[in-house]
């Protein structure tokens, strides 16, 4: 290759390498002093450790804070006698409980005397803890790199889960960002905590139940259990699922056999216009409509399909019908106050440090390239850093939340990349070494390593679908990264052979080029 | 390492292996020290006790801190980790304790902290102590990354079948099973919290396990072709063979070991302690470890054996036949 040729093509690959890189690592205030541009790495979401996370406490009905007890009667009012009267604190004092909702737990519908309240507590607190395991499934199910719920104090739930902030949302930087990630997680936690038996309803055919009563006693539009009061929901839905195909999102419900007859009467019925003017089969958690199913003629088949507007409705939607279908419904209603967004347990600035860190180790790795192969050294770094930014740039388009295990994954695949070049260098270099011309060198090197690297590529590869398909939450998305790093590694160790290649071209001393030498040759001499 | 010659002390290696896994056993589910439960689990499944602070203006974030750090100093008790928040009435900030952690210390100290900051300074704040039992939610989780685990198990044992040999595909699956357990002994001795990170890092070490094992056994199989190994017996061809890759294998490790490292100092500098970054960074630099451990020292010992087996299996069903050429096969 000419020396124009490999100058004007090194160029080309430099500046696409380093305005990817500076796009995708750099964020900076652009110049009109009123906007920013937010890096690709700052827009890739992170994990809880990284961005913190969001809780919300979750009190059963006659169940109040301490602060919010404490404030009361300390403020002297109408209502502090009340309190002081009807309250009882819990075990650690932080909630109170009112003793006409501890009178349920007891035999005789009262808890006044002090052993009642504790037996009642105790009640109170099997039946929240039991409520806690049941949430904990529905949010298993919704497939977070992480989440925790826990029972506090036998009489609340408090429910965390990740922020998944993007860096820039995270330091306020993207408060679009920020804000759709907020609603996000308020809605899922809103979801995901209703209370109540699972219903299928409808405004005009069906028969009228507890839900009706309430809503008819609220002023509310009355609706009415559509199934026959000898089945079940469960009796009739065997599961719900996520659904996602070509971009568009769904809830799959898949029915049971007598569902399915029984879908297919109901379906018959409210598709007759005729008969039925709202054509809709409501879905009803406790009181709440959650999802509306359109019924324009008879369904026959074992299961059907809810569309949804986006992936975060179906997986919330999904996961709550599949846990009320199944006997997962909660046997109190809970309510909360707000949802906190609380700071990264692992260090407010964990996310900058963990990119630091990275950085560290590339310049540990461009450094070691060069001091060993010289300007081949200075080509592998410029190709890593085009990896790394191809990798940064991936994740960002497929949307894996990087946790920190992934930016572990990463840098494995990093070092795959690294292991792989730096293996075909050293077989050359042992061709060289043995004296031959160093064309004859790199054929020969990079057809004897060719295997084992397409080997390597492919078991990774393997197990890196494995982990996505077969793994959920941190380990899917720990397999998705590995997927991206992988075939980023694979193309660009060619891409690295081929930059060798066009940038050796015009070198006078191709060996001094790759810190290589050809002994053999030189004893000829 | 000239004098490597570690495939003839596989006895050794097992009782080595076996009492770190005892002690492992021993502290994660007898011991328990003062962690919060059996092996120490994460935030994920963890219950813990907390002591929540709400305060409003004019204290700052770190006036709070210091009143807070004084109280639990005053009541002999230190938290794991604290997590700040803003909400509707002002601002916030948890301090989570271990659930060990004495419940009448952590009352005191949450009264303390509420005489200052509270309704009876005639401010806004309050402080409270809540005991939170964690549900274990993260079972979904940690049963599909077991699938995952065992299902990439399974396919490097077929690949290794497939690219070396059956006694290698075995040897490399019995280290898979050493690393692992040696990996979560090691974790509860060293009393890494064992969150989803950690869980998930379990397929860390079986693919750094796969690359050294492929490393190790593909020298193997280069080299036993050459001469010089066809005289030699099966524990010398497996020392020499361990011998030649020992530096790639190794430096494979520590290399791994020491961006862990790196990443975990930093972590350390993001201000919050040994939790969050530390964890999954610990949890790295044991998986390292074990590897090259696994590798270098366990596995040629058990593969030795197994050559050794098969080589003498191969030799008896050799001398059945009478043909010269078949003969030379146990040889090679």
């Amino acid at each position: 290759m000419g020396k124009i040729k490999s100058a004007i093509i090194t160029a080309i690959v430099v500046l696409a390498t380093a305005a990817l890189f500076l796009f995708g690592v750099v964020s900076c205030e652009l110049p009109d002093g009123v906007n920013r541009y937010n890096s690709i790495l700052s827009n890739v979401h992170l994990g809880s450790e990284l961005t913190g996370d969001a809780y919300a406490t979750l009190l059963p009905e006659g169940v109040i804070t301490a602060e919010e007890y404490d404030f009361t009667v300390a403020d002297e009012g109408d209502k502090a006698d009340e309190y002081r009267d009807t309250y009882v604190p819990s075990g650690s004092g932080a909630y109170y409980v009112d003793r006409d909702t501890l009178g349920s737990y007891t035999d005789d519908g009262t808890a006044d005397t002090d052993a009642d309240v504790e037996s009642a507590l105790a009640a109170l607190a099997e039946e929240v803890e039991s409520d806690a395991a049941k949430l904990a499934e529905r949010f298993a199910s919704r497939n977070y790199t992480s989440y925790s719920v826990s029972a506090a104090d036998g009489c609340a739930i408090r429910v965390n889960v990740p922020t998944n902030f993007t860096y820039a949302a995270y330091t306020g930087s993207d408060n679009s960002s920020r804000t759709d990630s907020l609603s996000e997680v308020s809605t899922a936690i809103n979801y995901l905590t209703l209370g109540g038996e699972l219903t299928l309803r409808n405004n005009e055919y069906g028969i009228r139940d507890n839900v009706s009563a309430v809503q008819s006693a609220e002023g509310s539009t009355v609706t009415r259990n559509i199934l026959k009061p000898s089945l079940s929901v469960s009796d009739v839905i065997s599961s719900a699922s996520y659904y996602a195909a070509g971009g568009s999102y769904a809830v799959r419900i898949n029915l049971t056999s007598a569902g399915r007859d029984e879908i297919s009467r109901v379906t018959a019925i409210i598709a007759d216009t005729d008969q039925v003017s709202d054509q809709y089969i409501r879905f009803y958690v406790g009181e709440t409509n959650v999802i509306n199913l359109t019924c324009d003629s008879q369904m026959t088949e074992g299961s059907f399909y809810i569309q949804v507007s986006d992936e975060e409705t179906a997986r919330n939607y999904a996961s709550l019908l599949n846990s009320a279908a199944n006997g997962g419904d909660l046997s109190l209603i809970y309510s909360y106050d707000e949802v906190v967004y609380g700071s990264a347990v692992s260090g407010v600035n964990s996310a900058m440090f963990l990119a630091i860190a990275v950085l560290v180790i590339f310049a540990a790795l461009a450094a070691f390239a060069i001091a060993r192969y010289r300007r081949l050294g200075l080509v592998f770094s410029l190709i890593a850093l085009l990896f790394c930014s191809a990798v940064i740039a991936v994740i960002y388009l497929v949307g894996t939340t990087l946790t920190t295990l992934g930016v572990f994954t990463a840098l494995l695949t990093l070092a795959v990349f690294a292991g792989t070049n730096f293996w075909s260098y050293e077989a050359i270099r042992k061709e060289s070494e043995a004296g031959r011309t160093l064309q004859a060198s790199v054929k020969l090197g990079y057809k004897k390593t060719l295997t084992g690297i397409l080997e390597l590529h492919i078991v990774l590869l393997v197990i890196s679908v494995m982990l996505a398909l077969i793994g959920v939450g941190e380990v899917a998305a720990c397999g998705m990264v590995l997927l991206i790093g992988i075939l980023a590694s694979y193309l660009l160790h060619w891409f690295t052979c081929f930059m060798w290649y066009v940038t050796m071209s015009p070198a006078r001393d191709k060996y001094k080029f790759c810190g290589f030498s050809r002994e053999a040759f030189e004893e000829d001499d | 390492m000239t004098k490597f010659r570690f495939s003839s002390k596989m006895h050794l290696f097992i009782i080595i292996s076996a009492i770190i896994v005892a002690i492992g056993l021993a502290v994660g589910l007898v011991c328990r020290f003062t962690a919060n439960g059996f092996f120490n689990p994460g935030a994920d499944y963890a219950s813990y006790r907390a002591v929540r602070v709400e305060y409003t203006m004019p204290f700052t974030e770190e006036q709070v801190s210091e009143i807070c750090e004084s109280a639990f100093d005053e009541n002999g008790v230190s938290y794991y980790a604290s997590v700040s928040a803003s909400n509707a009435g002002g601002s916030e900030v948890e301090y989570r304790f271990a659930s060990s952690v004495d419940e009448a210390a952590l009352k005191a100290a949450a009264e303390s902290i509420n005489s200052q900051v509270g309704l009876n300074s005639d401010l806004l704040g309050s402080a409270y102590y809540s005991k939170f039992t964690a549900e274990f939610g993260g079972a979904n989780d940690m049963m599909y990354a077991g699938i995952a685990l065992a299902a990439a198990v399974v396919f490097q044992f077929l690949y290794f079948v497939i690219r070396y040999k059956f006694t290698m595909a075995i040897s490399a699956f019995i280290a898979d099973l050493h690393n692992l357990a040696l990996f979560y002994a090691l974790v509860a001795i060293t009393r890494v919290q064992v969150s989803l990170s950690v869980v998930a890092m379990s397929v860390f070490v079986v693919l750094l396990t796969m690359v050294c094992c492929g490393i190790l056994f593909d020298k193997m199989r280069k080299n036993f072709r050459q001469d010089g190994y066809k005289a030699m017996s099966s524990f010398e061809q497996v020392d020499a063979a361990s011998r030649e890759s020992f530096k790639l294998v190794t430096l494979i490790n520590v290399v791994l070991a020491v961006a862990f490292l790196v990443m975990l100092i930093f972590g350390l500098f993001a201000g919050s302690g040994i939790y969050g970054i530390f964890m999954p960074c610990a949890g790295g630099i044991i998986a390292a470890a074990v590897c090259e451990y696994g590798t270098m020292f366990f596995t040629p010992s058990v593969y030795s054996r197994l050559k050794k087996r098969a080589d003498d299996y191969a030799a008896k069903k050799a001398s059945r036949y009478s043909g010269a050429k078949k003969s030379v096969k146990p040889a090679e």
